[in-house]
């Protein structure tokens, strides 16, 4: 029993048929699920970002700042709202607002910047369920291909501090 | 269904579950590969 | 050898300074079972639209309050009993230093009851993450870090056992399954500890102001080589307890020890390192670097899960198939000894942690996928799959044995007992796989107002995962009322509970 000594020579007993079958498929399994990862990093168009850089929050929060007035084109719920060009665009998540709010265009391809002013924030574009961290001190490129027109909302889904559930932006493709 | 000197299939109804198993498993993997390739082209 | 006892079921002979310390650890685990169990009922009826129950600084802090007490405060002093247990009783030996083993406990009760205080009085509303630039108050994490030390030395206290047990000669030949389970538990648990000192002891510096800043990317690296792989404490002790349970109630032998063990080797050589899959979308790694860590390392440590997956109800299966239940596939489960809560809680436990919890966790652990699952409801309900239908559900089937055999008293109210896991696991059930339903669309963790009333944006959630957390909430509910009645089954076993003689 397994709760008392085995009997001699236990590990000789061999394997039976049964569970070299199951060990089999599962260690088979375990091969494919692995693998997928890297083929979808050749393959597949949804891929982590790996590109960061260093920036603290003074200077990343400077940038955006200057983003914000260069390309602004108004402002809704008070915050700014911005139509820039394909390319570098800014995010910024501040205790407790994601800004700017984001004026995109369907098809084209943007370096979105991705950091916190202060406090670990979750970025999540919501309906499309698209998650990704806004850690302070990181500068987090994601590239990105809007392909469907419309408004997308962001929620905050680390907890930030007490007015985390408020803490909401908005990206608008076109 | 007992096998002859425990070397085949002495356990088939946990088989059958660990089966039963394995495909959830491999459904909701894949489905999971669907759903997120509905996503936005992100690298 | 006045110290010992023998007891008359197994002809066990159990000392009884270790006896007690089983008790003491599983009683307290109890008490803060207890504790979570009142949040977790807040928590859920502030979740539940219709009801929206608690103030947001009340429900955040007993969101920090539920994490602690149920995660470390719960599961690691009923882990404490564990280790005793398999030590001293199963292997027949003392338990090597007592006195260290009560410092063990006191450090760990005095830990959380500090953090605990500190949460409750608002010092730490942070989340038991407590991701920086966050900060509690510097207490809150002396009380972490008194908590884990208290733990480090459980662990060296039954690996000293394990040595007086070799060197006395109080066992023959290999350690017992569970006892090897449970070591390997410990092993993991050791290499954890050691990730929870270098991150927590900067952290209380630093809320101490004796360390200016600490660097938020690499806090969330470290913590997670502590917070992940404290899971796999559990997920081990977990198999170990299902091996226990299947061995006391119907008498299953593993059908390949060899097997069962390399298994449990597994755990311990792979499952460190996958920690890293709760940081797939951060900024900080290469791709390559991710995909090794999660793939390769961590699937060997989820093949090892596969392999108990099949051990442990072939293991059973024989059993019952001997008794004489032998009808086409599936007799033995028909006669299965259901109205046995050990062996039901088991059942449920090992259903969960697989269907449920295992099968989400590979997938949602998956680099790209964990894109549509961070941070989301969806991880909230795989946990409450693997830490409560999974590692509580066992661990509540263990009480049921050690009532009778350490406490010595028969079970209370036999037959909320018989009851007790059936309710609890169709609640949890509900309540984990609806959490996972609403996590789909994209709710968010951690929140307490989805539909954004004070937001810039009021953003119109979707109507079908708002309906979901109304089943949410009754699977909660009955959740929380299998939890009452495994709590109020203990405590009136203990109190008013006739002794066995
Ligand atoms: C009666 C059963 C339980 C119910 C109804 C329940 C309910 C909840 C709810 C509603 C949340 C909040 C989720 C959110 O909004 O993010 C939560 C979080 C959590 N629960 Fe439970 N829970 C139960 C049992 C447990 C147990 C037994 C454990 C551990 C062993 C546990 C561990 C956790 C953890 C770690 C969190 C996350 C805390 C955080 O995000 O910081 N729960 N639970
Ligand atoms: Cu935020
Ligand atoms: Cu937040």
């Amino acid at each position: 029993m397994a709760i008392t000594s085995p009997e001699r020579l236990w590990w000789k007993q061999p394997v039976c048929g049964q569970e070299k079958l199951w060990i089999s498929i599962a260690l088979v399994w375990c091969i494919f699920i692995t693998a997928i990862m890297p083929y979808w990093h050749f393959f597949g168009k949804q891929n982590p970002s790996q590109e960061y850089y260093r920036v603290s929050p003074v200077k990343y929060g400077a940038i955006v700042d200057k983003f914000t007035a260069k390309h602004k084109v108004g402002e809704e719920a008070g915050i700014p709202v911005v139509d820039p060009p394909p390319g570098d665009i800014f995010i910024a998540g501040s205790q407790f607002v994601w800004h700017p709010i984001l004026k995109l265009k369907s098809g084209r391809t943007y370096r979105l910047h991705l950091s916190s002013t202060d406090m670990v924030h979750g970025f999540s574009v919501y309906p499309m369920n698209m998650n990704f961290m806004a850690v302070p001190d990181m500068d987090y490129v994601l590239t990105i291909q809007p392909d469907k027109a419309g408004e997308f909302f962001i929620i905050c889904n680390e907890f930030c501090g007490g007015g985390h559930h408020t803490m909401t932006g908005k990206i608008i493709v076109s | 269904m007992a096998g002859k000197n425990g070397h085949e299939f002495e356990a088939p109804g946990s088989f059958v579950l660990i089966m039963t198993f394995f495909a959830v498993f491999v459904l909701v993997y894949l489905l999971n590969w669907k759903y997120l390739s509905d996503l936005w082209p992100i690298n | 050898m006045e110290d010992f006892r023998v007891c008359p079921a197994t002809g066990l002979k159990v000392h009884k300074p270790a006896e007690l310390l089983i008790k003491i650890n599983a009683v307290t685990a109890i008490v803060f079972i207890l504790i979570g169990g009142l949040m977790a009922l807040l928590l859920a009826l502030t979740k539940i639209p219709a009801i929206h129950l608690l103030p947001s600084d009340l429900f955040y802090r007993f969101l920090t309050l539920h994490g602690i007490a149920m995660l470390v405060a719960w599961i690691i002093f009923f882990e404490a009993a564990i280790l005793y247990f398999t030590s001293a009783v199963l292997l027949n030996c003392r338990l090597a230093a007592v006195k260290v083993a009560w410092l063990a406990y006191g450090l760990m009760l005095g830990g959380a009851l500090m953090a605990a205080v500190e949460i409750l009085i608002g010092n730490a509303d942070c989340m038991f993450t407590s991701y920086p630039p966050l900060q509690a108050h510097h207490l809150y994490y002396l009380g972490v870090i008194l908590f884990a030390v208290g733990a480090i030395l459980v662990c060296c206290v039954f690996f000293g056992t394990l040595a007086v047990a070799k060197h006395e000669k109080t066992y023959e030949g290999s350690l017992p399954l569970v006892t090897f389970g449970a070591a390997a538990a410990a092993i993991i648990a050791i290499v954890t500890l050691a990730h929870g000192a270098i991150i927590f002891v900067p952290t209380w510096l630093w809320a101490l102001g004796v360390i200016q800043h600490i660097d938020a990317p690499a806090y969330r690296l470290i913590f997670w080589g502590f917070g992940h792989s404290s899971q796999q404490i559990n997920v081990c002790a977990m198999v170990a307890v299902w091996y226990l349970i299947a061995a006391v109630t119907v008498g299953a032998k593993p059908v390949n020890q060899r097997v069962c063990r390399t298994a449990f080797v597994l755990y311990i050589l792979f499952i460190d390192i996958a920690s890293e899959h709760h940081i797939l979308v951060d900024p900080g790694f290469s791709a390559a670097h991710k995909a090794w860590n999660t793939g390769y390392f961590m699937h060997l440590a989820v093949l090892a899960s596969m392999i108990h997956a099949l051990a442990v109800p072939s293991a059973i299966e024989i059993a019952l198939r001997k008794k004489g239940h032998t009808q086409g596939y599936f007799e033995w489960l028909k006669k299965a000894p259901w109205g046995n809560p050990s062996f039901s809680a088991m059942v449920w436990s090992i259903a969960g942690f697989g269907f449920l919890g295992g099968i989400t966790g590979v997938t949602f652990g998956t680099e790209q996928i964990n894109i549509i699952a961070h941070n989301t409801w969806r991880i909230t309900g795989h946990f409450h799959s693997t830490v409560v239908a999974g590692t509580t559900m066992s661990f509540m089937g263990l009480t049921y044995i050690v009532l009778p055999l350490i406490f010595r008293k028969e079970v209370a109210f036999p037959k909320l007992a018989k009851f007790q896991p059936h309710v609890f696991g169709v609640g949890i059930w509900t309540m984990a796989i609806f959490m996972m339903f609403s996590g789909s669309f994209g709710m968010p963790r951690r929140h307490w107002d989805i539909t954004f009333s004070d937001a810039a944006f009021s953003i119109p959630f979707d109507q079908t995962a708002m309906m979901a957390l109304h089943i949410f909430g009754v699977g909660a509910i009955i959740a929380v009322i299998g939890g009452g009645m495994f709590v109020l089954v203990s405590v009136a076993t203990l109190l008013i509970g006739k002794d066995i003689k």
